[in-house]
Order: structure tokens, then sequence, then C-alpha cells
């Protein structure tokens, strides 16, 4: 089951696209700004992060930085508005993992999410595998 | 330059409503699509359980009506040119522009108040100059204010004509020169721009003055 987080300052869509996703199988959980994101990763492990890049507060783009800091391996998808695709793209550059057009069609994010949970789940096991990989070398095996 | 900074005034006004538009918008999809989700699992529409149906048709009701108050908002700043406009209100302009700002403002976190003169505090040029001059005022109070600060946008009449005034609290050390092109258009406008720093404020006074 993959766990999603969306961080959106609408409501009304979290509540709906929450709804739509458990719908499908997924746990999930919604805040409404980049802080409360930020400390949401510090003590749980997300498969994806759904992230809205504008918001009060902390926008998307220092969000997805300060989540990144605390998490390189977080996979973050971008919903952004049709005039921030330049953002959008922005953020890519800065390790984003897709970025997606709001309204996001469900099929396609549901899609994107299962791809970023295969990510996640192949570079945690390339993570245990070089550890293993260091442990042995060291014993000289 | 300063068509420039017209270009700007509108552009970003401009793109703050169309991001609420996109936002009511991506509501109202959803809840299409959690309607279809419903009618899609093999439920009958008929017992489909009356809360959760009850809580799409609230949501879709609210952002039919947020989605029209916005339309409306477009629709007053476009004619904001119309020539017959000439004369306006400034309270309205204000009441349009904090309205056009809302969006701008809950990102930067502050708030704009609005205290509008009793009776008429005429512009004597169109609409969106008015609008523009705002804009220009509440970017450089916006940019100058700490986060949770409150603005406060004041409508007087005056024996020439009529003033807006806006007041930001500010943090000490913050450079109070006017904008340029805030100066530039209140000269367009044959207005008076007069900026001072009282007891923890900036206050951007915007004279205007009756033509014959």
């Amino acid at each position: 089951m993959a766990k999603v987080l969306i961080v959106d300052d609408e409501k009304d869509f979290t509540d709906t696209l929450s709804e739509r996703l458990e719908s499908r199988g997924m746990e999930v959980e919604a805040v409404d700004n980049g802080l409360k994101a930020v400390e949401k990763v510090e003590s749980k492990t997300y498969d994806a992060v759904l992230l809205d890049l504008t918001m009060p507060g902390i926008d998307g783009i220092e969000t997805l930085k300060r989540l990144l800091a605390k998490n390189p391996d977080l996979q973050v998808i971008l919903l952004t508005g049709r005039g921030s695709i330049k953002t959008g793209v922005e953020a890519i550059k800065h390790g984003a993992a897709e970025f997606l057009e709001k309204p996001p069609d469900l099929e396609n994010l549901v899609a994107r999410i299962k791809e970023a949970h295969s990510r996640r789940v192949m570079l945690f096991e390339k993570k245990m595998q070089d550890t293993i990989e260091d442990i042995l070398k060291k014993k000289n095996w | 330059m300063l068509e420039q900074s017209g270009r700007e005034c509108f552009g970003s006004l401009t793109a703050s409503m169309s991001h609420e538009l996109n936002n009511v918008i991506s509501i109202i999809d959803q809840n299409i699509g959690l309607l279809n989700d419903l009618l899609s699992a093999g439920n009958d529409p008929v017992v489909i359980e009356r809360s959760r149906f009850e809580k799409v048709l609230t949501r879709l009701a609210a952002q039919a009506e947020r989605g029209s108050a916005l339309v409306k908002l477009l629709n007053t700043f476009a004619h904001s040119v119309d020539a017959d406009g000439r004369g306006v209100n400034l309270a309205d302009v204000a009441s349009l522009s904090q309205s056009l700002w809302k969006r701008i403002a809950e990102m930067r976190r502050v708030e704009i108040k609005n205290f509008p003169a009793q009776g008429l505090a005429e512009f004597p040029d169109l609409p969106y100059k008015a609008i523009w001059a705002l804009f220009l005022a509440l970017r450089t109070a916006t940019e100058k204010c700490p986060s949770g600060s409150t603005i406060i946008v004041k409508i007087n009449k005056t024996a020439e004509g009529s003033v807006i005034i806006v007041e930001t609290p500010m943090e000490k050390d913050v450079d109070i020169a006017a904008s340029t092109e805030l100066v530039n258009l209140m000269n367009c406008l044959r207005g008076d721009l007069r900026i001072r720093q009282e007891t923890g404020y900036l206050i951007q006074e915007l004279h205007f003055y009756r033509r014959e």
C-alpha cells in the first residue's frame, strides 16, 4: 500500500483527492502548508509527496528544497497551475520526481505515485545492497 | 518603463485570479471524479450513502459560488479601462483592489484592510489607473512589511480632490524610497506622492486633484 502525503492549502481539494486515492488502496495524509510537510517527513516515511507549488508562507520550491534536505530520496510530485509550468521545470531541476498540471488526471496521478513507490523501493534496496557490500569489503569477504 | 509597469500590474493581478479559478476548477473536477468513482464502483445511485453525496454537493455549490465571484471580479477589472468609467469613487477602486490582491496578500501572509471615505472620493481619470497606482503602493507595502502584518488602506476626500493612504507596519532600517514606477505614474496623473515614516509605519499618500 503506497503512503502518500498531500501538501495543498485548498482543503476541499485535499479532502476529495484523499478520498479518491484511499478508494484506490492508498494510505493518505494531508497538510495545508510547507512547514507542516517538513515536520511530517521528519517523523514518517512516504512513498510520494504531492506538493502544490503555490501556497501561503513558504512556497512549493522552498518546501521542496527543505523536504529533500531532510530526505534526498523522497519522491516529490509537484502539482502546478498552467501559469507556472516554468516553475515546474525549475522544480525538476531542484530534484522533484515529476510535475503535473492541476487539475490532475487521477489515473495518470495514480500511475505516477506507483512509479514513485517503485523508485523509492529500488533506492532503498540499492542502499541496503551498498551497505552490505561495504561491510563485506571491510571484512575482506 | 511606465508601460512595462502597467503590463506587470495587469499580468500579476490576472495571473493571481486565473490561479484562483484553476483551483476552483480543480476542486470541481475532483468532485465530479469522486461521483464517477462512486457510480462506477457499482453503487446504486439511489443508495449511495447520503452524507457522502451531500458532502460532494456542498463542495460543488461552494466552488460554483466562489467561481462566480471571481468571474464578476475579473469582469469589473476588465471594464476598468472603459472610457465612461472616469470619475469613479476611489472607495470602489480600493474595494476591487482588495479583492484582486486577496491571494497575493495570502501568499505573503499579510492582510489588507480598507477604510473607505464617507461619500464620494472621486478619481479624475480612468479607474484602471487608480488600480495601477494602488497596485504599486501595495507592492511596496507588501515588500516592506513583516509577515503577519495588516496593511491599512484609507480613502479620503480632500479640499482639492481625493487621497489614498496606505499605512504599512515596517521594521527599522527599511529603505522608504518610493518606487520609480509609482513616482512616474503619479506625475502622469498630475497627482502628488508623499511618503513618510511614522512610529513604525510607512505611510504612502497618493493625492489626486480635481480637473476642470
